[in-house]
């Protein structure tokens, strides 16, 4: 359960932690694009070579980022096996039955590995790097043109940021309850599936149960502190734009500016 | 046989940012049919400590021994050491979940793989014992009982797999006085149906010293002093000095013996402090008449 990384904050002092979290939230949103877009094993090198700068400017160890792809193994492993056995362009190099391994799906499968790679990694440095709340102001300064279509983004901010803090609670407290069924002797790694799905109950019962009560709880506490939906909030820490922003939206309009390059020259370049 | 623990260390989340040592060093014997409090102050180790006890915690550094299950050894028997070491978690009344109270103390002994009859008996005498009478609340959903009674069940369903050693993590938190007493009845009554060695966490100095015969007390990861009940009045200044709290009689004794009174500081417990009071109140009017 502790082993759970993906979307966890790493507090460290760098420059990416100061960056202004809406410049980081469109950084993702320009990068997820611009992997897709890639077509030649350049391009990929170029991504990669792109988030190690990122990674060495965010003071974020190379090891705790990549424990972020461990969450994402299995669909990596089964594309992979996938690709390489159903892809049948190019030279065959073994075959057998229904299944055919090409040169050309190995490097189709390889790349599809890469880019599932540079996806996690390169958006998990978002929340390594932001913390939750200052995520969910970004994500409220994204949303804020549909205010104009009398939809309350505030709320929806609201929604997000409780849904992230309870995320370690609810945590806590499923551990709490598997030590404690545990403890009366439960085991949850014997048996066919169906075994273990209903080992299971007794975690689940007590934990959405437990969830309820808390969600009632809170908000009993956010009327009692008379939390009120239509009235206009101001945050504590305003959002501002600093000097570190500016190198930063340079050194990715680089990045997009070769990608596109790649993109328009990977006739010439294969 | 008894628990004995040597030099135990432990760090949470190692190798991130959030290390924390929750252990170092600790080292003590739990004899059988011992009655251990232990006091500390939060975050100093003490459930960090008694979790390792039951191998909810991977051994990281030291050794362990309980009842003969060395939990330093490569592949130590986890299920064998669950069943001798029953454990009450905090506010356990959370881990309820089956729909009458019955079944749910049974959880446990069925997943003993006892036969059904030895399942039902043990569940029967457990409640007894926690003070829900077996004909009254069987069929009653473990959600609509008071808060008292739904502790009493959580730990019903703990002593209904029959542990050797029962160790209980604030077991009076969030209780009202009323409930606080029965829940020590109910452990006193454990211990005296089967000699059993039982471990108890609390911040309520009172009650410890009321009812366990021995005190550790625990400070910033470490044991810093394990002491007979008795002997807590040599033990006021450590306490006092860590930010912890004596017991109510100590403090009065303590008081007394400051107006220059030549006063034992042992009658700690409730009903030895009474006599030690009355004994004097009488000692003083036999003197006023003499």
């Amino acid at each position: 359960m502790r082993d759970i990384s993906f979307g966890q904050y790493y507090p460290a002092d760098s420059a990416v932690h100061r960056m202004d979290p809406r410049t980081k939230l469109l950084f993702v949103f320009f990068y997820i694009i611009a992997i897709f877009f890639l077509r030649t094993l350049y391009g990929y090198l170029v991504a990669a070579l792109y988030l190690t700068v990122v990674i060495a400017f965010s003071r974020v160890p190379f090891k705790t980022v990549l424990r972020s792809v461990r969450a994402v193994i299995f669909i990596l492993v089964m594309t992979m096996a996938l690709n390489v056995l159903f892809y049948s362009d190019g030279n065959t190099l073994w075959s057998y039955w229904k299944f055919t391994v090409t040169d050309a799906g190995l490097l189709f499968s390889g790349k599809m590995a890469l880019r599932l790679i540079l996806l996690v990694t390169g958006t998990s440095m978002l929340s390594y790097t932001t913390t939750p709340t200052a995520l969910t102001g970004a994500i409220e300064w994204v949303l804020k043109p549909l205010s104009l279509l009398r939809i309350n983004v505030h709320d929806i901010a609201v929604i997000m940021s409780i849904a992230l803090r309870f995320i370690p609670t609810i945590q806590e407290e499923t551990e709490k309850i598997i030590s404690a069924q545990k403890a009366r002797g439960a085991s949850f790694d014997t048996g066919n599936i169906f075994k273990r799905a209903r080992a299971m109950l007794p975690v689940l019962i007590p934990l959405f149960i437990g969830t309820f009560r808390r969600a009632d709880e809170l908000a009993l506490a956010l009327e009692a502190r008379c939390y009120n939906l239509s009235s206009k909030r101001t945050r504590m820490k305003e959002l501002r734009f600093s000097r570190v922003d500016i190198p930063a939206v340079l050194f990715v309009l680089i990045f997009v500016g070769v990608i596109t390059a790649e993109r328009l020259l990977s006739a010439y370049l294969i | 046989m008894p628990i004995t623990v040597k030099d135990l260390s432990y760090t949470y989340m190692k190798g991130t940012p959030y290390e924390k040592k929750a252990l170092n060093g600790v080292s003590i014997t739990v004899n059988d049919g011992d009655f251990l409090g232990i006091v500390g102050a939060t975050g100093s180790g003490k459930s960090t400590f008694i979790r390792h006890l039951n191998g909810l915690i991977k051994l990281e550094a030291g050794s362990i021994n309980v009842d003969g299950i060395d939990l330093s050894s490569k592949r130590p028997d986890l299920r064998l050491l669950r069943r001798k070491v029953g454990m009450v978690f905090q506010y356990p009344e959370s881990q309820l979940f089956a729909e009458t109270v019955l079944k749910d103390v049974m959880y446990g002994p069925r997943n003993m793989k006892l036969t059904e009859e030895e399942c039902l008996l043990r569940a029967k005498e457990a409640m007894e014992l926690s003070g829900l009478s077996y004909e009254r609340f069987r069929d009653r959903s473990p959600f609509e009982l008071s808060g008292g009674e739904r502790r009493r069940a959580a730990i019903a369903g703990v002593i209904a797999c029959r542990p050797d050693y029962l160790i209980l993590d604030e077991p009076s938190a969030g209780l009202d006085p009323k409930g606080k007493d029965e829940i020590y009845s109910l452990l006193l009554e454990i211990k005296s149906a089967a000699p059993r060695t039982i471990i108890v966490i609390s911040h309520d100095i009172d009650e410890i010293a009321e009812h366990a015969d021995r005190i550790a007390v625990f400070d910033d990861g470490g044991l810093i002093a394990d002491f007979k009940t008795r002997d807590i009045g040599l033990h006021t200044e450590l306490l006092r000095s860590k930010g912890l709290d004596i017991p109510v009689t100590l403090k009065i004794l303590g008081g007394l013996r400051a107006r220059g009174k030549d006063i034992p500081l042992t009658g700690i417990k409730r009903d030895e402090f009474i006599s030690f009071i009355i004994d004097e109140y009488n000692r003083r009017q036999a003197a006023l008449r003499a």
